[in-house]
């Protein structure tokens, strides 16, 4: 009984919302479409005109300083970055130095490249 | 695109072409249903006639973008609900934009007059009187998304999957947000819908 008084309900309301009336549209609503696109598509030529010979002239130079500023500045950035690179590479053939194992025979080789002092009298006698 | 070809897809794509015929024919065909959503969308049945031929305007002008990739009537329903809710936004950012307002030079008199929605035309006999305005009332009560949905389903016939297109929402959410406005309608409305003088199908 529920289920058919929903059912019923349910059907009523579908042809309630169905049976509403069309909102009122103005008999020349088409006429003044059609004039509203054919304006528009007058003023979009006047548009581009003004664009190329309003605002670009007045804009453009200024549009360029402002470009090759910003080109100046990223090369002088890249032109740090190049130099800072080969900085790093230098230093990095530094670093392949022999490593300390060479270090295990210091004393000995410390000792023996010392160069004797010269002795002065045997020089003096073969002289 | 599945099923049937679609003959307003067709129309679009001679607009997309040049011709003006086309367009006419489209705007002829779907002023009405594009007045009926606009209108009860934005609530201002005087400023709906312009938003409405916006909508028109709107979809020639991107006309050169059209692709036949969804149904004609998908895309004409997107539009007209984005140019909806961007009056509406506008409105909410401009509140002295009253409907209620009087005019500035005669407080007794409203700054703008509607029509007199009981002055029904002799075509509207199948459904008036009391039903009509409280049906009207509780759709206006509705959140913006399930009046949007309800009108697509119930007046324009649209799919869920069509309707999904429009809103921006999943299938599921679609029959949600239907099934959820429908449920207030009825509760609104029953007194009316169990007693109401009731109109036969069109």
């Amino acid at each position: 009984m529920k289920q058919e008084s929903e059912n019923g309900l349910d059907a009523r309301l579908d042809a309630a919302l169905r049976a509403l009336p069309d909102k009122p549209v103005a008999s020349n609503f088409t006429a003044r479409v059609l004039d509203a696109v054919g304006r528009a598509e007058v003023l979009e030529p006047a548009r581009r005109e003004f664009f190329l010979t309003g605002w670009l002239p007045r804009f453009a130079p200024a549009a360029l300083a402002l470009v090759a500023a910003l080109l100046t500045y990223q090369v002088r950035t890249e032109a740090r970055s190049v130099a800072l690179a080969r900085g790093l590479a230098a230093v990095s053939q530094v670093a392949s130095l022999p490593g300390p194992d060479v270090l295990k025979d210091f004393e000995t080789v410390r000792h023996l490249s010392r160069a004797p002092a010269a002795d002065v009298e045997l020089l003096a006698l073969m002289q | 695109m599945p099923g049937q070809p679609d003959p307003d897809a067709a129309l679009m794509l001679r607009v997309k072409r040049g011709d003006t015929a086309a367009f006419a024919e489209l705007v002829e065909k779907y002023k009405h249903p594009v007045m009926n959503l606009v209108a009860r969308l934005i609530r201002d049945e005087a400023e709906a006639e312009d938003v409405a031929q916006n909508v028109f305007i709107q979809v020639h002008k991107s006309a050169a973008r059209y692709q036949p990739s969804a149904k004609f009537t998908t895309w004409l329903f997107t539009i007209a609900r984005n140019l909806c809710l961007n009056e509406i936004r506008r409105r909410a950012r401009h509140p002295t934009d009253s409907i209620d307002a009087t005019h500035p030079h005669d407080d007794d008199q409203p700054a703008r007059q509607f029509p007199d929605a009981k002055n029904f035309s002799p075509d509207h006999a199948a459904l008036h009187g009391e039903l009509e305005l409280k049906i009207e009332e509780a759709l206006a009560s509705l959140p913006e998304n399930q009046r949007t949905a309800i009108i697509l389903f119930q007046r324009q016939e649209m799919s869920y999957e069509e309707i999904a297109g429009v809103i921006g929402t999943s299938l599921s959410a679609t029959k949600s947000l239907i099934f959820r406005g429908r449920e207030v309608l009825k509760e609104r409305l029953k007194a009316y819908l169990q007693t109401g003088d009731w109109p036969s199908e069109k």
